[in-house]
């Protein structure tokens, strides 16, 4: 499984992959979590399941989906809330849920 | 009627008529009445003859012959028992009885009367005295009906000799250059009838000189005529407040016969004050068409004040004090007119500390708790509800009516905190014109004593010493404390716990005038008043130079509004005191504060200077003054030259700074009513607020409150102002950090940076400048974001390795700079923002990678104000950890913001 995050950078995402790996640790989940700028998204697509979007860049939504659902990579924007607590497993449950469905 | 009855009362119509209109009774012919009555000519004269041979009427011989009344049947007509125009005189009968018989005496003296002087005090009533003759004179036939009664004063002319001259004795074509025709003067106008000149000790020589030729001759020259003169025949009246022992009166009262002394307030009996007031309220209730009540208290301090300038100061106080008790019932503060002792100035209450003395003299005029005049009823009634002049029950009061208006408790708290401070300097204030004589007849001497101990025992302990004034001002507080512990009321000090743990010290050495008062007076203090002791002690009093005056300027709009009051106030002062200063509609405000600084720089003999202006911006000029001279200024609006002449008078009698502002401001029933309304919070305060203090006075806190909500659109951005009205660093520092306990202080406005970095501070003169307050306007319309910014400093603290305070701060002042330049972010973007700009930081400062942008260049190309703008704005926080960012750190951070 893998999870992508996505902001203007992939600077202020990073934060949050280190978070959501110790909240994947943690749960014993295994997952593959990495943060891009939102120009290097398209050279990594390979085996995504799942992008997330920083709520900075919450414009970006419709231009990545364009380029993701095609794929069969679900998208959606990840809550403030979560964002602006670097809340890591928040995240992943958030990507988990989004997965089952 | 019979024939003869119908002669006779013809007669006496004609003869009555020929005295209303001529002042003397001529007489009349037969063959007159004849035609009126038409009757036979011969029958008329057998009557009259009939008449005449009974001695009921005059014959006066002559051709042809005339038939008058007698005077006895006159003076039936006229006189109409005790009724004459002295009546209506308030203590015609008693302190007055002398001068009124005195006055009667100079009119009825034959043949013309004599001439008169009148002396007594300003305000005694003199001019008043003097038309009250002539309307005797008048009544009893001395003087025509139509007789003319011409005042003069003597003083309007003082400074120009020449000028009073042509006035009083008219001018005659070329007397002088100008005199380009005859004219009539005033003595020719009084002719036949009465002449009254007051201020008679101003008439220049020249004058004086022409006047005794007028008294002794009764003739009189025009100005530049040498040969003719005129006759006159004119009963002279003069007044004067001089000692008649002067050297120019003893001149007068030589040729003067009549000297008639009234009696000043002072030496007039309590029931003729009384009468007098009564007198007065009825005059003031048929204007305002209202009732007029008097609290007790407040009529004992009208009978008992001190009033140098007598009856008409005694009137315009009533007029004051009856206008300020209308406004507080048109602003519904009362459900009718009453006069509280609260709404009387300083010198008035004063009154009632001869009370003591009084008390059996004056009890009987107030029995009742309230006194009504009533407008159609000259009787007084009496109603309920009383008031005392206290302390305590001014706080009291105060918290009432703030809970009546349903203000939470926190900030009545708030509210009462920060005025308790001004009632106990104005207190000590009031207290601080006795000396100790007078203080033993208001305060038990026991206290006194005690009081005076403890000061010296606290002067060692505190090391520090306390004047007069606090002795004074807490003999006094401590009177009434322990009246009220003994009287088994409250006592409640909302600051209580501030001050235990602010003056530590001063609250344990209270303790001991509590174990003092307890021993004497067998009562136990409660510690919340040991907290008022300490605040008396805490309050520094600043010893004032008492030989020094405050300077009084006038400044108003116009090009010579300013000087020319000041000149009237001057004049009436006799002193060259008062400063004006002109501000021609088209000058730019920043030259009138120029010289108005430099003005004040020059004048102020640094007791401080009192700012009396009339609108606009020469409102705030005293706060910026303060700013740049550092010189204490307090500004009055709204001025006129009432206002500027109280100020002049009680400034030359050395009185603070405080009083000459309080005394200019009680003059103006609608700003003293208006400031303390306003400044009554109406509903308590929003948690934000922004503090406007001021230190020129009530005013300019008040309209710097109105300028910046206007400005700002704070109610609508739910803010609230706090004006404060301060005296010094110390005292606003103290209150702010009370304020800032209970709410979120936004900003501060005042000449005083009160150097708290927490705050954003905005001086006053920056209220003017646009970019400075939109500055503030960013930061009030940010407060959400604001918030959010803070909410964020944990996790950075948590998350990134930099200094998360520092970085915070930075970022909010980033912020604010952003959104001077109209630009708001949605907290989605803040958040994104901050932690983007978190790790860039922390990577520089780690030396780490950095990104690239893709098409950076042409990014910035097309974007360049906002790059430029952007680059600016995060200045701080480059600056916070002395880095700086690179190009494509702008950009991406411009991504960010305008969605790139």
């Amino acid at each position: 499984m893998k999870i992508v995050l996505v902001c203007s950078a992939g600077m202020s995402t990073s934060l949050l992959v280190k978070k959501m790996k110790d909240a994947a640790a943690k749960k014993g989940v295994e997952v593959e979590i990495e943060a891009y700028a939102e120009a290097d998204l398209k050279r990594n697509l390979e085996n995504v399941d799942v992008i997330l979007i920083g709520p900075q860049v919450r414009y970006l939504l419709e231009k990545i989906k364009q380029i993701a659902e095609p794929k069969g990579i679900a998208v959606d924007v990840i809550e403030s809330k979560l964002y602006g607590k670097v809340d890591g497993e928040g995240v992943l449950d958030k990507a988990l849920n989004i997965l089952k469905k | 009627m019979k024939r003869i009855d119908k002669v006779y009362e013809k007669l006496k119509e004609i003869c009555l008529r020929q005295l209303k209109n001529d002042g003397v009774i001529t007489g009349c012919a037969a063959i007159d009445l004849a035609n009126e009555l038409n009757i036979h000519r011969a029958n008329v004269s057998s009557d009259l003859n009939k008449m005449h041979k009974d001695g009921k009427i005059v014959k006066i011989e002559g051709k042809p012959v005339l038939f008058s009344i007698k005077q006895d049947e006159l003076s039936k007509n006229f006189n109409t028992g005790e009724e004459d125009a002295f009546r209506k005189i308030i203590g015609s009968n008693l302190s007055l009885k002398n001068a009124v018989q005195q006055a009667k005496a100079a009119i009825m003296y034959p043949p013309h009367g004599l001439h008169t002087l009148i002396l007594g005090e300003t305000g005694t009533g003199k001019s008043m005295f003097a038309e009250t003759m002539y309307e005797y004179a008048k009544e009893i036939g001395r003087i025509k009906t139509n007789a003319p009664f011409v005042a003069f004063n003597c003083a309007d002319y003082a400074n120009n000799p020449q000028l009073l001259m042509a006035q009083l004795f008219g001018v005659k074509k070329g007397a002088y250059t100008g005199a380009d025709k005859d004219k009539i003067g005033i003595v020719e106008k009084a002719d036949k009838g009465i002449l009254f000149l007051d201020e008679v000790h101003r008439l220049p020589p020249e004058g004086q000189e022409m006047l005794f030729y007028l008294i002794d001759k009764g003739m009189f020259r025009h100005l530049g005529e040498t040969d003719a003169q005129h006759k006159v025949d004119i009963l002279i009246i003069c007044a004067t407040t001089e000692n008649v022992e002067s050297i120019l009166l003893k001149t007068f009262t030589r040729r003067i016969p009549m000297v008639i002394n009234l009696p000043s307030l002072k030496e007039r009996t309590y029931e003729e004050r009384f009468e007098i007031i009564k007198n007065f309220m009825i005059d003031e209730a048929t204007i305002i068409k209202n009732d007029i009540s008097i609290t007790s208290n407040a009529l004992k301090a009208f009978l008992l004040y001190d009033c140098p300038n007598n009856i008409g100061q005694l009137k315009s106080d009533i007029k004051l004090c009856a206008a300020k008790a209308y406004l507080g019932f048109m602003m519904n503060r009362d459900r009718e007119v009453v006069i509280h002792t609260e709404d009387l100035p300083q010198y008035i209450k004063r009154g009632l500390f001869k009370y003591k003395e009084e008390k059996d003299k004056i009890d009987k005029f107030a029995k009742d708790d309230k006194i009504m005049f009533s407008i159609d009823k000259m009787d007084i009634i009496a109603s309920e509800d009383s008031k005392s002049f206290n302390f305590y029950e001014a706080l009291e009061e105060k918290r009432k009516s703030l809970e009546k208006k349903g203000i939470n408790e926190d900030d009545i708290k708030l509210i009462m905190n920060l005025d308790i401070e001004t009632y106990l300097k104005r207190y000590i204030n009031e207290a601080k014109r006795y000396n100790l004589e007078e203080l033993y007849k208001v305060v038990d001497k026991r206290i006194v004593d005690i009081v005076d101990n403890f000061l010296n025992h606290a002067g060692k302990m505190l090391k520090r010493e306390f004047s007069e004034k606090t002795l004074y001002g807490l003999s006094m507080h401590v009177a009434s404390s322990i009246e009220r512990i003994s009287s088994g009321k409250k006592i409640e000090n909302h600051q209580l716990d501030d001050i235990k743990r602010i003056y530590k010290d001063e609250f344990e050495v209270s303790k001991e005038l509590k174990k003092l008062i307890e021993r004497e007076f067998d009562i136990e203090v409660p510690e919340d008043e040991v907290g008022f002791i300490t605040m008396f002690l805490c309050l520094d009093i600043k010893q004032e130079k008492d030989e020094e005056k405050v300077s009084v300027i006038v400044a108003m709009h116009g090009e010579s509004t300013a000087t020319s009051i000041a000149d009237v106030s001057n004049r009436l002062l006799g002193e060259n005191f008062v400063v004006g200063y002109n501000m021609p509609l088209d000058q730019k405000p920043e030259i009138a504060l120029n010289n108005l600084c430099d003005l004040i720089k020059k004048t102020n003999k640094g007791k401080g200077v009192l700012l009396l202006v009339d609108m606009g911006s020469l409102v705030f000029f005293g706060d910026m003054v303060y700013e740049k001279t550092g010189i204490p200024v307090k500004t009055v609006e709204m001025a006129s030259t009432p206002m500027v002449l109280e100020a002049g008078r009680k400034a030359l009698l050395n009185a603070s700074l405080e009083e000459v502002y309080d005394s200019a401001l009680n003059l103006s029933p609608y700003i003293g009513r208006i400031y303390k309304d306003n400044f009554e919070m109406q509903n308590g305060f929003k948690n934000d607020v922004i503090i406007t203090a001021c230190i020129t006075g009530e005013g300019t806190a008040l309209k710097l409150k109105s300028i910046l909500e206007k400005k700002l659109d704070l109610k609508s951005a739910g803010i609230d102002i706090i004006p404060l009205n301060i005296e010094d660093k110390r005292e606003f520092k103290r209150k702010l950090q009370n304020i800032k306990r209970e709410k979120n202080v936004l900003a501060v406005v005042s000449a005083f940076d009160p150097g708290d970095d927490t705050l954003k501070y905005i001086s006053t003169t920056d209220v003017f400048d646009n970019r400075k307050l939109s500055s503030l306007k960013a930061m009030i319309d940010s407060r959400d974001a604001l918030d959010t910014i803070n909410n964020m400093k944990e996790i950075i603290a948590e998350n990134v390795d930099i200094d998360a305070d520092r970085y915070i701060n930075a970022f909010k002042e980033f912020y604010l700079n952003i959104a001077e330049n109209n630009v708001i972010l949605d907290n989605d973007k803040i958040i994104g923002l901050i932690l983007h700009l978190a790790c860039a930081i922390e990577r520089v400062l780690n030396g780490g990678e950095l990104i690239r942008i893709k098409n950076c260049k042409s990014i910035i190309e097309n974007n360049i104000s906002k790059y430029e703008m952007i680059k600016t704005s995060v200045k701080p926080v480059n600056e916070a950890f002395n880095v700086t960012l690179s190009d494509d750190e702008y950009v991406s951070i411009m991504k960010i913001i305008y969605s790139l």
